[in-house]
């Protein structure tokens, strides 16, 4: 009576452990073709800006670098924001004419407002997406600020920014540096050239402190 | 007042009136000149108060001088090179070095604050002043990360000149006022925006802030420089179930179409900031305007931080 009591609890338990195996997989699989369909619409995204590699993942890939070294590396959930807010950063470009980003010629006043609404652009269809609680709109929000106050489009200044949208920025930038663009006359080959750039930018575009981490980072890949 | 997000005010406005065809706008406390840019471009007016007199400068110089910019006279200013081997003992800002500046950073500092003392024309004085401030920021900033800086005072001028002549192609008409808390009276106007500080609140995030108010002063007492800048903007302090704020909101509002409470939130629970701070504000304004929104925008969810605007209309 009592053996046959358990060999039934066992068949239960592995039936469960069988179901939740199956579901997890199923969930997995899911979650990992809904981060597919957003690296797809991203590599859209860098099309349209004229860039010839895959830009946001790379962007991605460099944020979530420099995150691990900082105060943000234990929490996963911030983590995760980042890695989508990096992957989507640009997408308020799809919105901002073609013929804007494409332009050969350096932008100037009124175009260069129309730039500027691509951050707005992003946050505002992301968040009635989203909802109230998602951190990703804000983070790309402030993608293009600058340490020294003179960014946009909120002009903040220091730690005013959030930490994950001045981890983007930097991680956009050397992304930027690494390509060869229309409108972008410089390129930086070498990480010396960078690690050049990004010293002479620190207190001014970047966050000082990042721009030693990424440094570090940089040097170790040499 | 962390963070001021004029964007996104102007779409919380757009979503809930109709906008008058010249709108016309009051900001009776301000002092980070930067949160003007996005506004800089509309086609408005705007009446801004700014209380401490070393910020009050920049915003001058940034958003109402009419003046060519940079002259001859500042350009040479800043174009000198100085003799590293100058007597440190004899510079009124000695107590800085290698706290916050290098021997030659002091050099130039002593320098530059004579300079400005012989430009006759208040309105180049006051340009001259503004770049000193960011070329202080940048100092200040490397020399606490230990980065060696990339750029010579002269570079850093011009890399400032381009922005200020991007700044200055802007639509927007700005005065300046420099009232205190006490005398600063109410406006003809669309919109009233209040700023919200919090006493807790570490709202002048850097030293140079107090350093460069210290330096206009001509001493080096950051404490002193701290004190003074406080002073200023304590009667702004909103503190939670205190209402000795409360009439300088009437009062501010009396005249205007709108208003606007604008803060980023601490840490503290949504409903605690909705029990006593937008409620009591409801409150008080209830015979002023009919309707009122709050809206909110997450930053970092888990750590409870949002920022806010209530909006009356
Ligand atoms: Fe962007
Ligand atoms: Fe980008």
């Amino acid at each position: 009576m009592q053996i046959s009591f358990y060999v039934i609890l066992v068949l239960i338990l592995l039936w469960l452990a069988f179901r939740y195996y199956r579901l997890e997989k199923k969930i997995i699989r899911a979650v990992k073709r809904n981060f597919d369909m957003i690296s797809a619409i991203a590599s859209i995204v860098d099309r349209v800006e004229g860039y010839n590699k895959d830009h946001a993942k790379e962007v991605t890939e460099i944020a979530l670098k420099i995150a691990q070294k900082t105060s943000m590396a234990s929490s996963s959930e911030q983590l995760l924001s980042l890695e989508m807010a990096s992957k989507l950063h640009d997408i308020g470009m799809l919105m901002v004419m073609n013929d804007l980003i494409k332009s050969r010629q350096s932008l100037r006043g009124d175009h260069v407002f129309l730039m500027k609404i691509h951050t707005l652009l992003a946050e505002n269809y992301l968040k009635q997406e989203l909802g109230l609680t998602d951190e990703i709109p804000s983070i790309i929000r402030w993608h293009h600020e600058r340490w020294d106050g003179f960014g946009y489009p909120d002009s903040l200044k220091g730690i005013q920014i959030p930490l994950q949208s001045r981890i983007l920025a930097i991680a956009d930038s050397i992304s930027a540096m690494r390509s060869q663009r229309n409108y972008r006359r410089k390129q930086y080959k070498t990480n010396e050239e960078i690690i050049t750039e990004l010293k002479s930018q620190a207190g001014l575009q970047f966050d000082p402190n990042l721009v030693n981490i990424t440094i570090s980072l940089l040097e170790k890949e040499e | 007042m962390l963070r001021f997000q004029a964007s996104w005010l102007m779409e919380t406005i757009m979503d809930n009136i109709t906008e008058s065809s010249d709108p016309n706008w009051h900001f009776p406390c301000l002092w980070k000149f930067t949160a003007l840019e996005w506004l800089s471009h509309l086609n408005n007016k705007f009446i801004i108060n700014v209380p401490i007199h070393s910020q009050a400068i920049i915003f001058k110089s940034w958003f109402y001088n009419q003046n060519p910019f940079p002259d001859s006279e500042v350009m040479r200013a800043f174009n000198q090179v100085l003799n590293t081997s100058i007597d440190i003992n004899s510079n009124p800002f000695k107590d800085w070095l290698d706290i916050y500046f290098s021997k030659q950073q002091l050099a130039y500092l002593q320098y530059w604050r004579e300079a400005s003392g012989d430009i006759r024309d208040i309105a180049l004085k006051e340009s001259f002043l503004s770049i000193v401030y960011q070329v202080m920021n940048y100092w200040i900033i490397n020399n606490k990360y230990g980065f060696e800086n990339a750029l010579t005072p002269d570079q850093i001028f011009s890399f400032y000149y381009k922005k200020y002549a991007e700044f200055r192609e802007h639509n927007a008409k700005f005065s300046i006022t420099e009232f205190d808390y006490d005398t600063i009276l109410p406006e003809n106007c669309s919109h009233v925006v209040f700023n919200l500080v919090f006493k807790d609140e570490d709202f002048i995030d850097d030293d140079s802030f107090f350093v460069y108010n210290a330096w206009l002063g001509g001493y080096t007492d950051l404490k002193e420089s701290k004190k003074t800048i406080i002073e200023k903007i304590k009667p702004y302090y909103f503190e939670f179930g205190n209402t000795k704020n409360f009439s300088f909101y009437k009062r501010m509002t009396e005249k205007a179409n709108s208003a606007s409470f604008c803060w980023s939130g601490t840490g503290i629970s949504l409903n605690l900031y909705k029990r006593f701070l937008v409620k009591p504000l409801q409150d008080v304004l209830d015979g002023t305007y009919k309707h009122s929104k709050l809206v909110y925008k997450p930053i970092n969810p888990t750590k409870k931080q949002y920022d806010f605007i209530l909006l009356f209309y």
